[in-house]
């Protein structure tokens, strides 16, 4: 589709206008939590409320680690994110290539066992995963946030749909020229289907680095809650002190924050270049 | 959001404490929450889409809307179905939703349980309630529901998703 391109100058202008105020709103809260953070604690809530702070105070951060270890919280986060990511692209690939390409019995009765997996509210879940973690001796312990979120049928099915629309010419093709299944998998598919690949890992990610209520039922040392949890606390112990509370925050909001500006270019890359005719 | 109802001469909408639009507050936060997901969705599979199909379609005198009506939404049927399935499942579990606007002090989920959807009532029911049996039950026939309306959904796709 080619993309249309705003040539007279008042339109751009008004582009210009409408995207700086919606980015504007976008980021206004960021920023406000982050300068809050570094105010005396009775100006974060003083009215009326103050932009700048009056008096730059780094010691908040000090102090918050000193109450909730958000530097671990954040390092078994990161762990969790990065391991559960992993996992749903994995095994998403692979299953979904298995359920779109590979002929065996049983095949359409075991993606629909698969998917029905989906069926069932994770409120069900609660109490049987519990007993499950007890007998595996993962309670309290990371093992309990990564090993049962490995596996997605979410992912599956998106992936499935996505290599089923996959032209049978080019498999052909290329198993007349002896390809093996994982050179068609690898050489043939992953290339056409890596948008949908990107978009399983994004969702993969917000769906690591913020789940709170497995945490909140499985763990319980500090030193081994995820981020979210830590943040909690810190509301649940400290709830009048607000800069601590922002100052936590954004040290929550700081690895997601660095890790997009380094993706940003290939997600825009990856939107640009498609849209732009004859590949 | 009151405030631009207002601006335009009509009466406030109380959103959240009248029974009347407790459940149309909720289908407006939850598709609000679900439209961002599946539009990224949908935008992965308009990439999958081949320019050479447009290419050849203009060149053969096609407008930009028979383009999309005879490219584009065959092109994105199996992205569609992908869409229609997880969204009908994740609407009839729908939890946090209705729980973070509507439950008050006394357990009910919006004014007069105006809020109240399956899976709520099914953690009522259990966790506050003390029921397992009850909410099991529940939860059986929340999932034969869910299965059976997938299975049809199947049987339709046929018709009309096109893969290649």
């Amino acid at each position: 589709m080619a993309s249309t391109i705003l040539r007279r100058p008042w339109e751009r202008l008004l582009a210009y206008i409408v995207l700086g105020i919606t980015g504007f709103v976008m980021v206004f809260p960021f920023i406000y939590m982050f300068l809050s953070s570094l105010k005396p604690s009775a100006e974060v809530v003083q009215v009326p409320p103050t932009l700048w702070p009056s008096e730059v105070r780094w010691s908040n951060y000090l102090e918050v680690l000193s109450i909730v270890p958000l530097g671990t919280q954040l390092i078994n986060t990161i762990i969790v994110t990065v391991l559960v990511v992993l996992g749903w692209v994995l095994t998403s690939v692979l299953a979904g290539y298995a359920f779109a390409r590979l002929e065996f019995p049983g095949r359409e009765w075991l993606f629909g066992a698969y998917l029905a997996t989906l069926m069932v509210p994770f409120a069900v879940l609660i109490v049987p995963m519990y007993r499950l973690m007890l007998v595996f001796g993962w309670v309290d312990r990371l093992e309990a946030l990564i090993i049962p979120w490995l596996f997605t049928a979410y992912g599956t099915f998106l992936l499935r749909q996505f290599f089923m629309s996959v032209p049978r010419d080019l498999e052909d093709a290329a198993l007349i020229d002896g390809a093996s299944h994982w050179g068609i998998l690898f050489r043939i598919f992953l290339p056409l289907a890596w948008p949908a690949i990107a978009t399983l890992a994004t969702f993969a990610f917000l769906y690591a680095w913020n789940s709170f209520l497995w945490p909140l039922i499985i763990i319980s040392s500090p030193a081994r809650k995820v981020v979210t949890q830590g943040l909690v606390d810190l509301q649940a112990l400290y709830a009048a002190r607000v800069d601590l509370i922002m100052a936590g925050s954004t040290l929550a909001v700081l690895p997601t924050l660095i890790v997009f500006l380094f993706a940003q270019r290939y997600f825009i890359e990856g939107i640009a270049t498609s849209g732009l005719a004859g590949r | 959001m009151n405030y631009v109802i207002r601006l335009f001469g009509f009466e406030p909408i109380p959103w959240l404490t009248s029974p009347e639009w407790g459940l149309i507050s909720v289908i407006m936060v939850f598709s609000w929450k679900t439209i961002g997901y599946n539009m990224v969705i949908f935008l992965a599979g308009l990439q999958g889409v081949p320019p050479q199909l447009y290419e050849a379609a203009s060149l053969d005198g096609a407008s930009r809307w028979q383009q999309f009506l005879f490219i584009t939404v065959p092109m994105l049927s199996p992205t569609t179905f992908f869409v229609l399935v997880t969204t009908l499942i994740n609407c009839l579990q729908v939890f946090d939703v209705p729980v973070a606007l509507g439950l008050t002090r006394s357990n009910t989920i919006g004014p007069a349980d105006s809020m109240l959807t399956i899976v709520p009532l099914l953690w009522r029911e259990a966790f506050i309630g003390g029921r397992m049996g009850y909410a099991s039950a529940l939860a059986w026939l929340l999932f034969v529901i869910i299965l059976l309306l997938t299975l049809i959904q199947f049987r339709l796709s046929r018709r009309w998703v096109h893969y290649e």
